[in-house]
């Protein structure tokens, strides 16, 4: 399974809940924070699946656009794995 | 005649200038043995100052302009107004300024030094709630902005005056006729204000507390008894980054700080009518008795 620091950009910190409610990411160099209601597994599966093509819920689709939007995470790789 | 103080107000030092009576004042009747002659704390952290506007503001309809350092950062207010533009322009600087600790727009009041954040906006009863807690066992560390220590995690007190608007006026009068209450702001863009000092014990006055609960609370007058929702941690860190004012700029320690305290605290929605179910609430629920 991929591992979300494969995709992270430079400077961005996760932090998984212990309660398994979601995830949290921020970035350093934009100062965006964006909560996630997957626990970061299920975000690993997300992008794992994206990058192989598999396809993907609306939901799911639409994290990963935003977390390449919001400078999250790189699309390049993406594209590279895919 | 302008009269200037230093002003203790852990964590931090003020020195306070001001040439309208009102101000000084108030100054004394609230922070009573905190403030102190010019000169008098080793190091000042914020020069700040309300003074009569000059010109024709001195004399026609006289207003009264806040400073911080050189910076007029709050629009002019009548002179009456002005030891309420006192306090609200420490918030700015406080906000503006801070980069050593976390800050949250947020009451925070601690009992057994198990502390409570109250995040909310305007017009939730926050203030009220602080101030029935705050005279009824628990300690004030914050009324509006809650001080967190990026490396402890442990919220620091910062206790300033209580900033009671409308029907919370009379309200509070009732309950606390013997405290010691600022003059009233009338007519100010959130209505009529007053500021009400709370008890503190000097032994408490830097003790730091363990963020306990994050509540964040409603005043509703329909409901007939107190209504709970437990938040999970995600919920309450969507929440809680909504009313930190500093975290981003703090960086990683900011992000780190604010997980943290999610992680440690049990985290509530609440609506209530009335404060001491509130109060009830959080001794039995919410607090850990060792």
């Amino acid at each position: 399974m991929s591992q979300l620091s494969h995709f992270l950009q430079a400077g961005v910190h996760v932090h998984p809940f212990s309660d398994r409610s979601g995830t949290v990411l921020f970035n350093e160099k934009t100062t965006q924070m964006l909560t996630l209601f997957f626990t970061q597994d299920k975000l690993n599966q997300v992008l794992s699946h994206y990058s192989q093509q598999i396809p993907l819920s609306a939901d799911e689709l639409s994290m990963v656009k935003s977390l390449i939007r919001q400078e999250f995470i790189y699309q390049e790789p993406l594209q590279q794995a895919s | 005649m302008t009269a200037t103080y230093d002003v203790l107000i852990p964590p931090f030092n003020f020195r306070v200038q001001t040439d309208i009576a009102l101000v000084e004042q108030n100054l004394h009747t609230l922070y009573g043995q905190q403030v102190l002659p010019e000169g008098s704390l080793p190091f000042i952290d914020y020069h700040i100052a309300v003074r009569h506007s000059t010109g024709l503001r001195r004399w026609f309809r006289p207003q009264a302009s806040f400073f911080c350092d050189q910076h007029e950062p709050l629009k002019p207010l009548h002179v009456s107004q002005a030891f309420a533009m006192l306090e609200w322009g420490m918030n700015w600087t406080i906000a503006a300024h801070e980069l050593q600790h976390v800050i949250v727009h947020s009451g925070i009041l601690a009992k057994h030094n198990q502390a409570i954040l109250f995040p909310a906006p305007p017009g939730s009863g926050k203030s009220t709630m602080s101030a029935y807690l705050a005279f009824n066992g628990w300690r004030l560390l914050s009324d509006e902005m809650a001080v967190i220590d990026p490396e402890t995690f442990a919220a620091i007190p910062f206790a300033r005056p209580i900033c009671l608007k409308n029907k919370s006026i009379d309200l509070a009068q009732s309950w606390f006729p013997d405290a010691p209450f600022s003059t009233i702001a009338k007519d100010t863009h959130k209505g009529d204000v007053i500021h009400l000092s709370a008890p503190l014990n000097e032994d408490d006055r830097f003790a730091p507390a363990r963020i306990k609960g994050i509540v964040f609370p409603k005043y509703n007058p329909d409901v007939t008894d107190i209504q709970i929702t437990q938040l999970n941690q995600s919920q309450a860190m969507h929440e809680l980054a909504d009313n930190a004012f500093n975290f981003s700029l703090m960086a990683h320690r900011g992000f780190k700080a604010l997980t943290h305290v999610v992680e440690q605290a049990d985290s509530y929605h609440i609506e209530y009518r009335d404060a001491s179910d509130v109060k009830a609430f959080l001794e039995q629920e919410v607090l850990e008795y060792v």
